[in-house]
């Protein structure tokens, strides 16, 4: 029993160091490398060289850089949001009705897109919107929209590339949602409607305040994922048109394999990675006061 | 339900443990059995890009006898397009190089300058020059660095022949010819009143393959037509802006009235393939083929009766036609030998075989052309109508750039002077850093 | 009037289904046409072929490659749930000097885009001289997300039930496996799922890190079929549709034993 204290010091340790060691190798490992090059000039061809905040001090006069940044920025504007009230309404939607047909088919069918890779989730959307089929452009026709004009605007691209990240990724946070709304037991809603309880009330005061950490953890994942994006904007737009869809992630990519300046990419990395940090903490700041959830 | 957790867990060690005892003996394996081959057979590494749908397949049949008479073994990796470019980065930076490499015009200027590319000039002879035909075109940057193996498949002027006939007009051979036909042919032939029927079915969204294809397609044959080059003759700075340049982006814009009005929204293969070869438009363009005749035939039923024009006239002939090497990288232990399997790859009987798979314009005098008898004229009389890309630092940056505000023209955002100008101040600035940083 | 609003709902979410479904049925459907009318929806039996799908399983290595996404998806999948499982208890429910500040540092590397570090991972990963091995496609796929999900549902296990089990004399290791993992199934098998849809559909790293075809995965084995300016979308399609249906057959069939494990406890509860 003694010895056994002794160890038990070390045991949570012991439980943390598999997961630890796989991400300070290859995550730390690499964004320690990562930060080396950014010092340096770099085309991945011959050695780097270093050169000094020079990769940083081009930051500021590349005008290419600050409309990515912009555009990266809408995308997180419009699509955070979306993503979180719809996973939520869904996932309360679903909650109601866990034991219909309806309620079980929503859940998997809102996941679905889920599974597939946001390359052919884009692919496949493309071809949908502008393959000129009738029967699509009837469908679009109704709510006004032409399905082949979606993807050709500036203005529009981004919107569009923005709401497809919501339908591809909705599914994941609505799961998430859904299973913490399943840990809230039946017994306190019967106990309110008992003392006169509407659905609104209902919904205000037992649902959200419950789900409250589960919504701060998913606009902490969606903004994470909404600054990263890069795949279905490659398959989709190609960062176009005029640029007007080229996001930071994607601009980095281009820099890195495209153009051989990896040491300027991966300084325009770093500045990513620090507006996702400053984005998350002030997140929380904003959100957090209560939860004490990351 | 325990038992169960209790062994989902237990799997995970052991896999884990398996992988990586798996891994480690994989690793071993590998190692001894190189050693023992290096002894009996030398290896040629070779990274290709698909160039059909079974390229490893179709290339180790035809391979089989070099490799014997050579003793020599070649092993291929096939690289998916999409992921080209990462797989040479990457594979470089971790000193990883084949002997020999597949590449295009957008990738030389920077292996080349980092000195990865062999110089074949001293290694070449005249009559090299002589049977293959198009051993000029690997010249670049002062030097030979590669042998062509896909090219001869220029971007054509694709016409709907029954369109033209119906607005009595033939093949067009002018700028202004091909103007005066868009415009007649753009219609409303169903009389809902709405166009139906375009000029010229051109798409500039970029998504999937990259933005330079609305420059393949488009835009470098109006520029050279205009007598305009994206270079200026020296590399020092870019050109597209000058007054040639002008007026070629300016006719671009010019046709829009003829284009589809989601010009922007669809590919410039969609536009080809849902639009030219439904029969709407009188005018597409795509990569020709030598198979083209066969291939149109079953993909597009309702395109009956069309034909092409390698390239219209201005002050200058001119289209694109790439021009994708083979070469030998300089880090290879056996440059003479890998020129000699580029030499057999490209040459005429391995090409006369791979050409009935794959098809594609003869590479060698002594290749027989088998295309369709309609394309045939693109490599003979029509040869000299068509050019690869100058090859210049900072290739895809400022491409990239002038594509772009291409559409930002065509969108309507930006006026052609103006948005040649800002594309041309942002390519000069790409390349003054260029060369300081290069100096 | 709650009738009347329930309706409206209920329309609501069959929309949705539609919405969310239909895009998948186009890519099914249209694999199955030939180039020529790829775009064409018409449910013509005699405009459908699987010409498509025979190309693609006519290639001798497919099954190489599918065994091999199978073996490395699946060894993600138990790999990722191991190490969620016991970080994601330690955090919950053990205390340990400087488990806050650890545990944020987790985190922090889910804010790392994998875009960026793709090049350095490659050097890194090389450097250990793993290329062309499964541990380099296998190892780097567990992620701090997983130990997110498992922290947060252990968090909701009540602290009683463990204390209990001390009482008993249980180590820690069997709470985890006894008392624990019996009631958060759930969150495991949602990171089940998502592990095994990363694993599976990741593309980039397979790609730049084996170059040998026995460790090739199908992801990468499909897009070398695509030429350069291939238009065939049938073809694409067809391809699209094989890499999207073996993670919704493991959805399928995960979520059937969810729904097992969901009624189980109803019962026990």
């Amino acid at each position: 029993m003694k010895k056994k204290k002794g160890l038990s010091v070390l045991t949570p340790y012991l439980y943390i160091a598999p997961i630890s060691l796989i991400l300070l190798t290859f995550v730390a490992g690499s964004l320690i490398i990562a930060i080396c090059f950014s010092f340096t000039k770099y085309n991945i061809i011959t050695p780097a060289q270093f050169n000094g905040l020079y990769n940083y001090q081009k930051l500021f006069r590349d005008s290419k850089l600050h409309l990515s940044i912009i555009n990266t920025l809408k995308i997180a504007v419009i699509m955070v949001p979306l993503e979180v009230t719809f996973s939520t309404l869904f996932a309360i939607l679903i909650r109601s009705r866990k034991d219909t047909l309806l309620g079980k088919l929503s859940k998997a069918a809102i996941f679905i897109p889920v599974l597939s890779s946001s390359a052919v989730v884009g692919t496949v959307w493309k071809a949908i919107l502008n393959g000129g089929n009738p029967t699509v452009k009837t469908i679009f026709g109704i709510f006004g929209i032409d399905p082949t004009m979606l993807l050709g605007s500036s203005k529009a691209a981004i919107v569009t590339v923005a709401v497809l990240m919501v339908w591809k990724g909705m599914g994941y946070y609505m799961i998430i949602t859904l299973s913490s709304l399943m840990s809230i037991s039946d017994s306190y809603y019967e106990a309110a409607r008992v003392d006169g309880a509407n659905a609104w009330h209902l919904l205000t005061r037992i649902t959200l305040p419950l789900l409250k950490p589960t919504i701060i953890m998913n606009t902490f994942l969606s903004s994470i994922s909404a600054m990263q994006v890069f795949d279905m904007v490659y398959t989709m737009t190609g960062g176009g048109p005029s640029m007007s869809t080229t996001t930071l992630s994607m601009y980095a990519y281009q820099l890195t394999f495209k153009n051989a300046k990896s040491g300027y990419a991966m300084a325009v990395s770093n500045v990513l990675m620090v507006m996702i940090l400053i984005i998350v903490l002030f997140q929380q700041r904003f959100l957090k006061r209560d939860a004490s959830e990351i | 339900m325990k038992k169960k957790l209790l062994s989902l867990l237990l799997c995970a060690s052991m896999v884990s443990a398996l992988v990586v005892g798996c891994g480690g003996n994989k690793n071993s394996d590998t190692e001894i059995k190189t050693e023992t081959e290096e002894k009996e057979a030398t290896t040629l590494t070779m990274w290709l890009p698909p160039l059909d749908q079974d390229t490893e397949g179709n290339f180790s049949k035809l391979l089989a006898d070099w490799e014997e008479e050579n003793n020599c073994k070649v092993e291929m990796e096939i690289i998916p397009w999409a992921n080209y470019e990462e797989r040479w980065a990457t594979g470089v930076a971790g000193g990883e190089t084949p002997d020999i490499g597949y590449m295009y015009v957008e990738m030389y200027p920077t292996y080349i300058s980092s000195g990865l590319v062999m110089d074949l000039s001293d290694m070449v002879t005249s009559a090299d020059y002589d049977e293959y035909v198009f051993l000029n075109r690997g010249e670049m940057m002062d030097g030979l660095y590669g042998v062509p193996i896909v090219t001869g498949v220029p971007f054509v002027l694709y016409y709907n022949q029954d369109i033209l006939d119906s607005i009595s007009e033939t093949a067009p051979e002018t700028w202004e010819d091909f103007a005066r036909i868009c415009e007649k042919a753009t219609q409303d032939t169903d009389g809902d009143g709405k166009i139906d029927q375009y000029g010229y079915a051109v798409g500039l969204n970029s998504g999937d393959m990259s933005n330079l294809y609305i420059l393949n397609s488009y835009i470098y044959s109006l520029l050279w037509q205009a007598g305009g080059d994206i270079y200026t003759d020296d590399l020092s700075e870019v050109a597209f802006n000058n007054e040639a340049g002008v007026e070629a982006i300016e006719f671009f814009k010019s046709l829009q009235p003829y284009m589809p009005e989601n010009v922007m929204s669809i590919s410039g293969t969609d536009a080809f393939s849902t639009i030219f070869a439904e029969g709407k438009a009188a005018f597409g363009v795509t990569r020709s083929s030598s198979s083209n005749e066969t291939t149109f035939a079953s993909d597009y039923p309702n395109l009956k009766n069309w034909d092409y024009v390698t390239s219209l006239k201005n002050v200058d002939y001119g289209t694109f036609g790439a021009a994708d090497c083979l070469s030998v990288m300089t880090t290879s232990e056996n440059p003479e030998l890998a020129l000699d399997l580029i030499k057999y790859i490209t040459g005429s009987e391995f090409m006369t075989e791979y050409h009935k798979v794959a098809p594609g314009a003869p590479l060698t005098k002594s290749e027989p052309y088998v295309g369709d008898p309609k394309m045939e004229r693109i490599v003979t009389e029509d040869r000299d109508k068509w050019r690869p890309l100058q090859a210049g630092p900072c290739g895809s940056e400022i491409l990239e750039n002038y594509a772009a505000h291409i559409q930002s023209v065509i969108e309507g955002k930006m006026d052609v002077k103006a948005a040649l100008d800002e594309s041309a101040k942002y390519g000069n600035e790409v390349l003054k850093e260029y060369y300081e940083e290069n100096k | 009037m709650k009738k009347i609003s329930n309706y409206v709902v209920n329309i609501f979410l069959i929309f949705v289904i539609l919405l969310c479904t239909l895009p998948f049925l186009y890519m099914m459907l249209m694999s199955l046409k030939s180039t020529t009318n790829a775009y064409d929806l018409s449910l013509n039996l005699s405009s459908m072929s699987l010409v498509h799908y025979k190309k693609i399983f006519s290639d001798p290595t497919f099954i190489r490659y599918f065994t091999n996404s199978v073996f490395v998806a699946i060894s993600g999948v138990l790999l990722t749930l191991f190490t969620s499982c016991t970080a994601g208890y330690a955090f919950a429910k053990l205390q340990f000097k400087g488990s806050d500040k650890i545990f944020f540092l987790i985190i922090c590397t889910m804010l790392v885009p994998s875009q960026a570090i793709l090049v350095p991972l490659y050097l890194l990963v090389r450097g250990f001289g793993w290329v062309n091995t499964f541990k380099a496609l296998i190892l780097p796929l567990p992620t701090a997300f997983s130990v997110f999900v498992m922290r947060n549902a252990i968090m909701s296990v009540p602290t009683e039930l463990i204390e209990s089990a001390q009482i008993d004399g249980a180590s820690n290791f069997k709470i985890l496996r006894s008392v624990i993992l019996p009631l958060v199934k759930s969150s495991m098998l949602t990171v089940a799922i998502f592990s095994f849809i990363g694993a599976w559909n990741n593309f980039t790293w397979p790609l730049i890190i084996t170059t040998e075809d026995a460790y090739r995965t199908l992801p990468i084995a499909l897009t070398t079929m695509k030429t350069q300016y291939d238009s065939d979308v049938g073809l694409t399609m067809a391809c699209a549709a094989i890499t999207f249906l073996p993670p919704f057959i493991f959805y399928l069939f995960l979520q059937s034993k969810f729904e097992e494990g969901m009624a189980l406890s109803g019962v026990k509860g």
